[in-house]
């Protein structure tokens, strides 16, 4: 408190203005290489967006966007538009999007900090070349010698425009552990496998996305139909947004529930989130799709085999639920709450059948086999998922044999049958078989 | 996985035998700058402990551990024992490995699965690039057949091996792996590399700063065919000290990851000592010189391995 026998305090100015090297530090802590590489990726599907009319424009053809790295240098290419000299100046390298910035219209870009932060993270020497059809610039930036200086600019050199419209980013100078990333032989492919689902509804649509080389093949996404299963595909428009949802069966439960599942083969199964195309969330198994929550059982390997995806989509993407990374969904948004409804409806629904089928497993089987994997897209419209139903007359003729015998031994009877990785449950009925048809009088 | 003793004994393999002496003497290259003979070594000793017989007595070495996953063997395994510095582990691989202990001294490992590929090998190359010391040289073999690719494991019907494949390399396996890479002349080059990658990627996984040298990556056949791949887990010190050493120099088998081929012609014993007396010399002899018939391939083949060349006979105890 004031002494107001001193007379009135001067106010003074304490200062607050951002540490561009913590600034720099934090934006890039929270996020992954590969989530980075798909903020540039975004931005570059986004230069497609910008020039169609109307905005939802499935058709991508003729656009091309090539990622190459090696444990020295980084660079991703495009030819998707380009940015205009106004639009960088005034709007594409600020740090966060500025408040009268317009909207891009369906676009997947909207936090106006995926580019910067990406760069940041990988490296300290960036080099961006853009070329509309009427002009082209060059920005220069050496983030140490920036972060020295007191000013938020950059310098930008304009030019002539190049034959072709499209961004181009180089970066060298690496920031620690990323050399060691990109060397990794796991990180490509996991970065194609990715990529290849992330963006599956844009490469379908006709965009080619090149990792070193390496032309990536959209995620196929299809779930089994016939007279026993009838996928759910429901839509829904609401404040703007519209809402699809797709689920069923995509391959068949495991037998065994105890067998050792490896990538790729479990992480396709679970719940798929996309907004405007761009998938936000991959097979996920948790909570926040409805795993474990209200009445929905948590994830077991039992589950294998279940897909679903729920698309939305908007002219206006600050309408949709996701968080600035893109790598996780805003679980609180109302949109998301109503179609987790439907979501739970249709898990629980297929958890009960894989328990049910288990009455009937060579039933089950058969049926599941002779139903076709069909593209998610030629699936008519379904309000509700049909699986089919076993009546508990088969649960009562079937008894379960269950015993223990030395693994060395069971590996000797599984090669002997046939194969060395067979299962422990064929195996077990296998041998049964051979028994009944020695045996057993006819 | 070992199933060997029950099958051949393994030490009268020509084209194995002469590996392990290649190796045992490159190893002992190695004795100056890495001191081989204090490492510990461990390897599937089966029946046999042909490779810890051979190391003990050319390398010295005198901490050797033999893991058998057969637990009803070990009596027959105990009884076995060439040394008395062999001990006997029992358990899978996976299993055993992680209890073995690795930062009190380097280790050689040779994992010589006589299987084909398994999830379970990429695990136990993983363990030891987890804990080993640098300065650890660890060897895996396998069959390189692909047959356990082709089939699927509960019906038996074809399956396309690419798939199979990647179920058990996951991302270590190239997105360019299509089917005819699984013919027999192209899937040793594309197994080798998946070992190559694992090598590197569980040291990058494990937040190692050691490199993985490869040092060797060798093909024959003794009726299967097999493959070795191996190098060092070094740090800058053992790559300087491993690359002072210039093994590629001074043995021809030391290939890196270049596939090495070993092809012991068949040989009688009368011609394998009429061929001997032409050498060392710098150009291998003529047929006519030998005074019996051999292909140009085999008297290359042979001028190549000479020194390593087993000798089998019968004895009568």
């Amino acid at each position: 408190m004031a002494n107001p026998r001193q007379g009135k305090p001067t106010p003074q100015v304490v200062h607050a203005e951002p540490q561009k090297e913590f600034f720099i530090s934090m934006i890039t802590r929270d996020i992954s290489l590969e989530e980075c590489i798909m903020d540039l990726l975004d931005n570059s599907v986004d230069g497609v967006t910008r020039t169609r009319k109307p905005a939802d424009d499935p058709d991508y053809a003729g656009h091309s966007i090539a990622i190459a790295f090696d444990a020295r240098k980084f660079s991703i290419t495009d030819n998707c538009g380009g940015i205009s000299i106004k639009d960088a100046v005034e709007y594409a390298f600020h740090f966060g999007k500025r408040v009268d910035a317009p909207n891009l219209k369906h676009g997947i870009g909207m936090y106006g900090i995926g580019m910067k932060r990406a760069m940041f993270k990988i490296g300290k020497d960036i080099a961006i070349e853009s070329s509309t059809n009427t002009e082209s610039f060059v920005v220069n930036i050496d983030v140490e010698a920036w972060s020295q200086i007191i000013p938020w600019e950059f310098q930008l050199v304009p030019g002539q425009p190049k034959p072709t419209a499209g961004t181009d980013i180089t970066i060298v100078n690496f920031n620690d552990g990323i050399s060691a990333e990109f060397k990794d032989a796991t990180f490509s492919t996991s970065l194609i496998r990715s990529i290849g689902r992330v963006y599956a509804r844009f490469i379908e649509g006709g965009l080619e996305i090149k990792v070193n080389e390496h032309v990536v093949q959209p995620f196929d996404f299809r779930l089994r139909e016939s007279t026993h299963f009838k996928p759910l595909h429901m839509q829904s428009t609401a404040n703007g947004i519209r809402t699809t949802i797709v689920a069923g069966l995509a391959g068949s439960p495991p037998d065994d529930t105890s067998a050792e599942f490896r990538v790729p083969e479990a992480e396709r199964y679970g719940w798929y989130i996309v907004c405007n195309g761009r998938v936000i969330i991959s097979g996920d198994k948790t909570r926040k799709t409805v795993w474990g929550d209200e009445g929905v059982p948590s994830w077991h390997s039992q589950y294998n085999g279940f897909i679903g995806i729920v698309e939305f989509d908007s002219n206006d993407p600050e309408k949709l639920p996701w968080t600035t990374t893109k790598a996780d969904i805003e679980v609180n948004s109302a949109v998301y709450r109503k179609a987790l409804v439907h979501m739970r409806r249709a898990t629980k629904q297929y958890t009960d059948y894989t328990t049910a089928r288990k009455t009937d497993l060579k039933g089950a089987k058969a049926k599941e086999e002779s139903a076709k994997p069909k593209p998610i897209r030629e699936l008519p419209i379904r309000a509700a998922m049909s699986l089919p139903k076993f009546t508990a007359k088969g649960s009562s003729e079937m008894a379960t044999i269950s015993y223990q015998k030395e693994t060395a031994l069971v590996e000797k009877v599984a090669v002997a049958l046939g194969h060395r990785d067979m299962s422990y449950k064929t195996i077990g009925s296998r041998t049964f078989d051979y028994y009944v048809e020695n045996e057993i009088a006819k | 996985m070992s199933a060997s003793f029950d099958k051949i004994n393994y030490s009268i393999r020509a084209n194995k035998n002469v590996e392990r002496k290649m190796l045992a003497e490159c190893l002992r290259a190695l004795e100056g700058p890495f001191s081989i003979s204090n490492y510990r070594y461990v390897g599937l000793g089966s029946m046999w402990f042909t490779d810890f017989i051979l190391f003990h007595r050319w390398l010295g070495i005198d901490d050797m551990v033999s893991i058998e996953q057969d637990a009803t063997k070990k009596n027959r395994l105990e009884f076995n024992k060439p040394f008395a510095c062999i001990r006997i582990e029992i358990g899978k691989t996976t299993t055993v490995l992680p209890k073995l202990g690795w930062r009190g001294r380097r280790s050689l490992v040779w994992l010589d699965y006589d299987g084909q590929l398994a999830g379970a090998m990429l695990d136990d190359i993983r363990i030891v690039c987890e804990s080993a010391l640098s300065g650890t040289i660890i060897l895996i073999s396998l069959n390189s057949n692909t047959s356990v690719l082709k089939k699927d494991p509960e019906t038996q019907a074809d399956i396309d091996p690419a798939v199979a494949f990647r179920r058990i390399g996951g991302d270590l396996v190239p997105v360019s792996v299509e089917r005819k890479d699984f013919s027999a002349n192209r899937f040793p080059i594309v197994l080798a590399d998946l070992f190559f990658r694992q090598f590197d990627h569980a040291l990058h996984k494990a937040g190692r700063t050691e490199r993985f040298a490869p040092l060797f990556n060798i093909r024959y056949s003794d009726g299967a065919p097999m493959l070795t791949v191996g190098g060092m887990l070094a740090n800058d010190v053992d790559q300087k000290a491993l690359a002072d050493a210039k093994l590629s120099q001074r043995f021809e088998f030391v290939t890196g990851e270049k596939p090495y081929d070993i092809d012991a012609p068949p040989l009688t014993t009368k011609e394998k000592m009429a061929f001997d007396q032409f050498l060392p010399r710098h150009t291998p002899p003529t047929s006519t010189e030998l005074g019996f018939s051999l292909t140009a391939t085999q008297i290359k083949a042979y001028y190549k391995l000479y020194r390593f060349y087993p000798v089998f006979g019968e004895w009568h105890p």
